[in-house]
């Protein structure tokens, strides 16, 4: 474990030093993601310029979504895109024995062996932004543990967000080389702007439990706002590790097939 | 045509691949009919759009997408590989060439598509409403052929800035964002404030998504469809006038680099 963290340390250090090359790219990227937010907060304020909830969710509310789902895009997307729009491509073209001859864990490695892109730190602090003034607005009363729970839910969102994403990645091991795979995760991902209550009955389960993008955004801010029930918030935090482990159970499946296939 | 008919083999080779992005391309409809089933519950009309209106927006936009293309990376691509030298001596022939040979490709695209679309038709086939009249959909098919121009045209603006710089990719980023919202592909916008949509009529984005579904939903008086026609069109024709403008300025650049 304490390997792990040093190997995570220096390549974490080596990001830095290459996004300080390059300084001006943050601003760069700084605007279209202010642009989106924009967007989207405009969509939501016109939507309710004409009705009063989204399926219990008022505008305010609705804000603190947004910055949560910011929250959590900032950090999945900014530690792993470069590393997930990769994999496709080292998996088809055969460039994976590079991950599978080095003597620490293959899905570990070529999850992380690209560069951070820290460009997405705007969208972390926007949605952190927009969550401190929902938390004022709304008069949310929140106590350190609270805070800290908060935390967690957001760490086993973005875990959950990885795996997920990951999970998605090893269908190239069966589905060889298409362009863009790493995007289908993205997409899917963009569910999470609204609330997973506008969905009932059987696909309201089938995204909390067995494709829990309902979880990653939903939950942390339905904690903040009181509402969530004890035992789906042990479900947020727990579903994270969950996931992990069956996407480490994916990853080997299908190396054990692209190993005996290549002898 | 010969250019189309190329484009349409080459696309026929990955099937699967558009298949793939079809899907990602339903999520907004599939999410936006959610969030308004919802909304609707405790209500019949919205803003004049009732439930199958709403829905049938969405996925008229959502068909209107397929069509809508653009060749600025194509046109980015030529420009960095020096390709683009070959053609310079007749930029009208170089403009019209990437026409057909984009507008090829999301032909054959949308024809792969309707297997899929027509499976979601019937899934969602109780709130989809038809037009009234054979002459309603003349107008809303003259409108998509507004539609793809326009978005093809803008797109061809934002591809001749790859003559001066290299990273046009983030410039992308924010034209479909913007070009989705001020284009009425997020939400109808009629649901804009009053003033922001008296600006918006006025400019290109809105003959995107919002006109020709408008159209379709039978929304517009006869009058209200042509002129509408009348400033797309013209906003066509101002597009490719600059594009030309554009074209020609960044040619000498181009040559002046190799000579």
């Amino acid at each position: 474990m304490k390997r792990y963290l040093n190997l995570y340390s220096i390549f974490f250090k080596n990001s830095l030093i290459r996004m300080m090359e390059n300084r001006f790219d943050f601003l760069f990227r700084a605007i279209p993601t202010t642009l989106s937010l924009c967007i989207n907060l405009l969509v939501i304020s016109f939507i309710f310029s004409k009705i009063n909830a989204v399926s219990g969710w008022n505008k305010e509310e609705l804000f603190l979504l947004l910055g949560t789902y910011n929250i959590v895009w900032g950090i999945f997307f900014g530690l792993f895109i470069q590393n997930m729009a990769k994999i496709n491509s080292y998996i088809s073209r055969g460039d994976l024995d590079l991950f599978l001859t080095k003597p620490i864990n293959s899905q570990f490695y070529i999850s992380i062996v690209n560069p951070i892109d820290f460009g997405e730190a705007a969208t972390l602090i926007l949605g952190l932004i927009l969550v401190t003034r929902g938390v004022s607005i709304l008069n949310i009363d929140l106590n350190l543990i609270q805070v800290v729970t908060y935390v967690m839910i957001i760490l086993s969102a973005v875990t959950l967000a990885y795996s997920l994403w990951f999970i998605t990645m090893t269908f190239s091991f069966w589905i060889g080389r298409v362009y863009g795979l790493h995007e289908a995760f993205i997409s899917f991902f963009e569910i999470n702007k609204y609330p997973s209550d506008i969905f009932n009955g059987l696909i309201k389960n089938v995204f909390v439990y067995f494709l829990p993008l309902g979880v990653m955004v939903t939950f942390p801010t339905k904690f903040l706002l009181g509402k969530l029930d004890p035992i789906l918030m042990i479900w947020g935090i727990v579903s994270g590790f969950g996931f992990l482990y069956i996407s480490h159970l994916f990853w080997n499946f299908s190396l054990e097939r692209y190993s005996s296939a290549s002898s | 045509m010969g250019v189309m008919r190329a484009i349409f083999l080459d696309n026929l080779e990955y099937p699967g691949e558009v298949f793939y992005w079809l899907i990602l391309a339903m999520i907004p409809l599939f999410v936006m009919s959610y969030v308004w089933l919802s909304v609707y519950r405790d209500t019949s009309q919205i803003n004049g759009f009732s439930l199958s209106a709403m829905v049938t927006y969405y996925f008229v936009t959502m068909i209107v997408g397929r069509l809508t293309g653009h060749s600025a990376f194509r046109l980015a691509d030529m420009v960095n590989d020096g390709k683009v030298s070959s053609i310079l001596l007749r930029p009208i022939g170089l403009m019209r060439f990437l026409f057909f040979e984009s507008f090829g490709g999301r032909l054959i695209n949308l024809i792969i598509s309707i297997p899929p679309i027509v499976f979601v038709y019937f899934l969602i086939k109780q709130y989809i409403t038809f037009p009234q009249s054979s002459e309603i959909i003349f107008q809303f098919l003259l409108s998509v052929v507004g539609s793809v121009l326009i978005y093809y045209s803008l797109g061809f603006t934002l591809g001749l800035i790859s003559f001066w710089t290299l990273e046009i990719g983030s410039i992308f980023y924010f034209y479909y964002g913007l070009a989705n919202f001020l284009g009425g592909g997020l939400i109808p916008i009629s649901f804009f404030p009053e003033q922001f949509k008296q600006v918006l009529s006025y400019l290109p984005f809105s003959y995107i998504y919002y006109f020709p579904a408008s159209i379709y939903l039978g929304k517009m008086s006869d009058f209200q469809i042509w002129t509408g026609i009348l400033i797309c069109f013209i906003w066509v024709i101002f597009i490719n006038f600059i594009n030309i403008k554009i074209l020609k300025m960044g040619i000498k650049k181009y040559s002046s680099f190799g000579g």
